[in-house]
């Protein structure tokens, strides 16, 4: 029997917008393309890095972190479909190089990168500009062995004063949370799938040297997608934080931060927004938190407790009033629109996510509720009516009723 | 799927009972001092619940009523109750217009059938459209004649 507490329409649309704002396959693949590149273009011959990085055909020098490993890397803006992919740079760094040097010499062996508009040392990578996206080059000095799997050093590097070694392990980091989330149920990993049939976007064009690379399968630096209901909620959650910080001068919480916080949510068995509301929750309870301590908080690596996830923010208690309150705001909205009618989800959603995506979902529920209208009737959830657009719950809750035609008249008091 | 030969007899009162205690537990049942009885309770339009009546008399056996009870019926903003698609249309008191939800030339409705297997899924359907008319002010649901008595209006039907 259906529960009331549960959300199958808004889940429907929140599935849909995940969708819209992820990267479709054809754009991973291109985005993995960057990382191939990237090795083969710091094992050139007059790369800084050519002597320094293994050359052994494994993705054991460079792989993907952050999003890119976690499967959770969404376009930025509501009018902006650039993305952010993040690589790691694995290697023994030379001791005959001095720690302000790393990023110098790294920024040095990227010139001239294939297809890059802009490269730029930042405080502790360089970034590879490309038309929609840009890659974060980090080195990782690899612990000497024997080690924890790839854990090491990075350097943070600011312009003014001495640049100070960071404790990290990335990899450690993408694939606790990886083995964290709870894997989907068939019913769910079907509606995303259908989901993505008719909603993927393609952002990147197959110009230029990528173009064939389409046809290739994806390196191992780039992890297949993990479709857990935690996954989904975090996307959304990046895609509501982009557009709320957009405008803002304060800095917006770090993905990886968020990313532990999706794992401590815990996986809500009553459906997306229910998950969506629980990741909100939990990070606005931290935030309080801090608050009252004045400082943290202290989000660890678990793979690696010596690491501080966000050991850049929040910097004071402007940063945690503004994440609490865009907590609340949206824990509020979420109440709202669980409540409220499609008119009022449609405004609310443009709102949380933006009116592209706000209104793309509502046109794909639309169409797949009326697809069989004519023909035949709806399947509808048992105990509260609602014509379900896909199969989203198992057979026993699904009911369907004779197919009948709407009419009007005149009612006869009698 | 073939009806069986007991459901081609016309269902008794307690049977409707009990299949609407079945299918929608939730419902309220009661009994009319007119004869007529009522179950109500909540439905889901979109993702909206609605507090409906459906009212049917034993008696003579018509089709079962269908009610808005909360929230009630609400014309587009700028439009009038008339332009509210698929009612029985209550010219004395609009807003407690019935639901049309089957087309009565063609017998979609008659007394074999269960008022919990038809008529209350057929209104779960109805409010999913009308919220989408709400949004954009098209009907997706379907019909026969006109959608509603604006329009019919508009034609000179009525």
């Amino acid at each position: 029997m259906a529960d009331y507490d549960t959300s199958p329409a808004l889940d429907e649309l929140l599935l849909d917008i995940s969708t819209m704002i992820e990267l479709s396959d054809h754009d991973r693949k291109i985005a993995a393309s960057r990382y191939r590149k990237l090795k083969e273009f710091l094992l050139r011959p007059e790369s800084h890095f050519a002597d320094v990085l293994e050359d052994d055909d494994t993705d054991s020098a460079i792989y993907a972190q952050g999003s890119m490993a976690t499967s959770t890397t969404i376009v930025s803006g509501e009018n902006d479909d650039r993305f952010d992919i993040d690589a790691i740079v694995d290697l023994v760094v030379p001791i005959t190089w001095s720690d302000d040097e790393v990023l110098d010499k790294l920024y040095e062996s990227l010139e001239g990168f294939p297809d890059a508009h802009e490269i730029e040392r930042c405080t502790r990578c360089v970034q590879i500009r490309f038309a929609t996206m840009h890659m974060d080059v980090t080195v990782l000095d690899r612990h000497s062995e024997p080690r924890q799997p790839r854990t090491g050093e990075i350097f943070h590097s600011p312009d003014e004063g001495p640049t100070e070694r960071v404790k990290s392990n990335p990899y450690g980091f993408a694939r606790w949370f990886r083995t964290s989330v709870t894997y989907p149920a068939r019913e769910f990993e079907e509606s995303i799938t259908a989901s993505r049939k008719s909603l993927a976007v393609n952002r990147l064009s197959s110009r230029s040297t990528i173009a064939k690379v389409d046809q290739e399968e994806l390196p191992p630096g780039v992890p297949s997608r993990v479709d857990a209901q935690e996954v989904i909620a975090l996307k959304l959650m990046k895609r509501f934080l982009n557009l709320r910080y957009q405008n803002s001068e304060l800095k917006k919480p770090p993905s990886i931060y968020v990313a532990k916080m999706a794992v401590v949510a815990g996986y809500q068995y009553l459906g997306l927004t229910e998950q969506l509301d629980s990741l909100a929750y939990v990070i606005q309870e931290d935030m309080q938190n801090a608050i009252n301590a004045n400082c943290g908080p202290d989000r660890r690596n678990p793979s690696y407790t010596v690491e501080v996830l966000n050991d850049r923010w929040p910097a004071t208690n402007v940063d945690r009033t503004a994440a609490r309150d865009e907590m609340a705001a949206l824990r509020k909205s979420i109440q709202e629109i669980k409540e409220g009618s499609l008119t009022q989800i449609s405004k609310m959603l443009t709102e949380l996510f933006g009116e592209n995506v706000a209104k793309r979902s509502v046109e794909a529920t639309l169409k797949r509720r009326t697809a069989g209208q004519g023909g035949t009737s709806s399947y509808q959830e048992k105990g509260t009516g609602a014509v379900l657009g896909a199969s989203i719950l198992p057979a026993p809750a699904i009911a369907k009723a004779p197919k009948q035609d709407f009419h009007s008249g005149y009612y006869k008091n009698k | 799927m073939k009806a069986l030969g007991y459901h081609n007899r016309p269902r008794k009162l307690a049977n409707q009972c009990a299949i609407m205690a079945r299918l929608w537990p939730s419902f309220d049942y009661s009994v009319h001092e007119d004869g007529c009885v009522s179950w109500m309770g909540k439905v889901r339009g979109f993702q909206q619940f609605y507090k409906i009546a459906v009212i049917w008399s034993p008696v003579d056996k018509d089709a079962p009523c269908v009610m808005l009870l909360d929230p009630k019926l609400k014309p587009r903003e700028g439009g009038s109750f008339e332009d509210i698609p698929h009612l029985w249309f209550n010219v004395k008191d609009p807003e407690n217009s019935a639901l049309c939800l089957f087309d009565p030339e063609q017998n979609q409705w008659d007394d074999t059938m269960a008022i919990a297997e038809t008529t209350v899924f057929w209104a779960a359907r109805w409010l999913l459209y009308y919220e989408y008319w709400h949004l954009t002010g098209e009907w997706f649901g379907g019909g026969v004649g006109h959608e509603s008595i604006a329009k019919a209006k508009q034609s000179n039907v009525h």
